[in-house]
């Protein structure tokens, strides 16, 4: 089996012998290049190979498009992808695209978005289902590229920023009818619950994702009640660990959250969010290390 | 009592009858600083309570921001002359490549309320920009705010060309976003760093000593 395989499996809740690790390494990557992030940005060849070279060097897996959820760019996108699958055919290729509800929130601008959801819903839910068909279509497209999954950020929506009362009658209607269209798509999706989601991971697991990929929550508790469910990703603190810490703490933290995930369903594992530019390489690699220890465990135990 | 409706108002985000509210209370000849202090102050500290508990989120911040803002601005008219009014002045911005401003935003104005006079340079601000500021306002404090593990380090950036260009020790800075920590602030030397914008106030207060 692959790895590109042994990964959707992982997504599809089948242990495949195999922890993957996949930061939101798009920005490191870069920094690790030497070129200037808007060089790179603008050429999707240079984009493409240096990704994929960044990913080799340190074998962590997955590859990442992103910015491609508008039509002028999505013709940058299908020859990044075209490049990646040629030159990394074993990869699964994530494209980091918005839900509808938080696209509305940036075309309406964050604050108006935030006001409005209490003294214009009906404006807000306007905004949202407008925007809602031209996202589906890109995801079609990059889906009929080559992308495998959709990883969908979605900070604006946490329980750090709007209530679950807000959440539920606003922007799940459009959040489910979204991620149907994705799925019917053939790929996978991945929600990333930036920021608090304590009160609502029951409804990212009811709106369909595949994974969760979490950053500030109760670690434990989170898998046990709903690692059964949905693959989680996660769990290391990009900044305090990941950027700030020694190799051994994020070694530590990495087999933690792997073992403590893996007792309960499959597990991506990942910092908490994306990874920052000046990670130092000895923390990647013990990451990376981390997951292969892990799984050598589980292999052994025979599961 | 019609400081209290004004503290009522800021909380509940009742917009559009704070002028009225203030304009009460100034013709009953209760002074501007007191219907800050006791009315937009106290009302936008009770919001922050309620957000601190979970009650309140954003949305809620936000509105009851604005009806601060409002109330602010009339009453500003009369005192922006009275510069011993002012506690100390605060250069703030996101910094650049991050377009985030919403914290930013709130603790702007729980600063200005708070009695501090606050420059906005708003979002996207890069070290040069700071630095011009810093030349021009002359302030006590420089605030950063960055929402984003990829913008982070621009603090430091703009940290060490303040000190390169001698102006480190004319200012303290303080820091905040989702994404930093104490410990990020001591390690790129930061004076300060605050979780919110409650936090954010009382930091300020502390810095100027």
């Amino acid at each position: 089996m692959g790895r590109k395989e042994q990964i959707l499996r992982t997504l599809d809740g089948e242990y495949a012998g195999y922890v993957p690790v996949i930061p939101v390494a798009n920005a490191f990557a870069a920094k690790w290049s030497g070129k200037p992030m808007g060089e790179i940005m603008s050429n999707p060849k240079l984009y493409a190979q240096t990704m994929i070279q960044c990913r080799k060097a340190f074998d962590y897996d997955g590859l990442w498009i992103s910015g491609f959820d508008q039509d002028s760019k999505l013709d940058g996108a299908k020859e990044t992808i075209k490049i990646m699958k040629e030159e990394d055919p074993d990869q699964p290729i994530f494209a980091i695209v918005s839900n509808p509800a938080s696209t509305a929130a940036v075309t309406m601008d964050v604050g108006k978005f935030y006001v409005s959801m209490i003294k214009e819903p009906e404006v807000v839910k306007k905004v949202i289902q407008q925007v809602t068909e031209p996202l589906v279509e890109s995801v079609r497209i990059l889906a009929e590229t080559g992308v495998d999954v959709i990883w969908n950020p979605m900070p604006t929506l946490s329980g750090t920023c709007i209530s679950r009362k807000l959440y539920e009658s606003i922007c799940r209607e459009s959040n489910i009818y979204f991620n149907e269209q994705v799925k019917k798509c053939g790929i996978r999706l991945v929600a990333h619950a930036c920021g608090k989601w304590d009160d609502r991971f029951d409804l990212l697991c009811q709106e369909g994702n595949h994974g969760i990929h979490v950053s500030e929550c109760d670690f434990q508790q989170v898998c046990q009640k709903y690692g059964y469910e949905v693959c989680l990703m996660g769990n290391i603190p990009s900044v305090p660990v990941m950027l700030l810490g020694t190799p051994e703490e994020v070694y530590k933290r990495a087999f933690h959250d792997c073992t403590t995930a893996l007792a309960y369903g499959t597990f991506i594992l990942s910092p908490d969010c994306g990874m920052p530019p000046n990670v130092p390489y000895e923390n990647v690699e013990a990451m990376c290390r981390a997951a292969r220890d892990v799984a050598d465990i589980q292999n052994r135990g025979g599961k | 009592m019609c400081v209290r409706e004004i503290a009522r108002a800021v909380c509940e985000g009742d917009d559009d009858i704070i002028v009225v509210r203030c304009q009460e209370a100034l013709q009953r000849g209760v002074e501007p600083s007191y219907i800050m202090k006791e009315g937009l102050t106290a009302g936008m500290m009770e919001a922050g309570k309620l957000f601190d508990d979970g009650e309140y989120f954003l949305p809620e911040m936000l509105i009851s921001s604005m009806t601060l803002q409002k109330g602010l601005d009339f009453l500003m008219k009369d005192m922006q002359e009275e510069k011993s009014f002012w506690k100390g002045r605060i250069v703030i911005g996101t910094v650049e490549g991050d377009m985030h401003d919403i914290g930013k935003n709130l603790v702007v104005a729980m600063l200005r309320v708070a009695g501090f006079e606050v420059i906005d340079l708003g979002i996207d601000v890069s070290a040069k920009k700071f630095m011009e500021a810093i030349r021009t306002y002359k302030p006590d404090i420089v605030a950063l705010s960055a929402l984003l593990s990829t913008t982070m380090m621009n603090m430091q950036t703009i940290i060490q060309q303040i000190s390169e260009n001698g102006l480190r020790n004319e200012v303290k800075i303080m820091i905040g976003g989702a994404v930093v920590n104490q410990r990020f602030a001591e390690q790129i030397g930061a004076d300060g760093y605050s979780e919110n914008a409650s936090q954010a106030v009382i930091l300020a207060e502390k810095l100027m000593g």
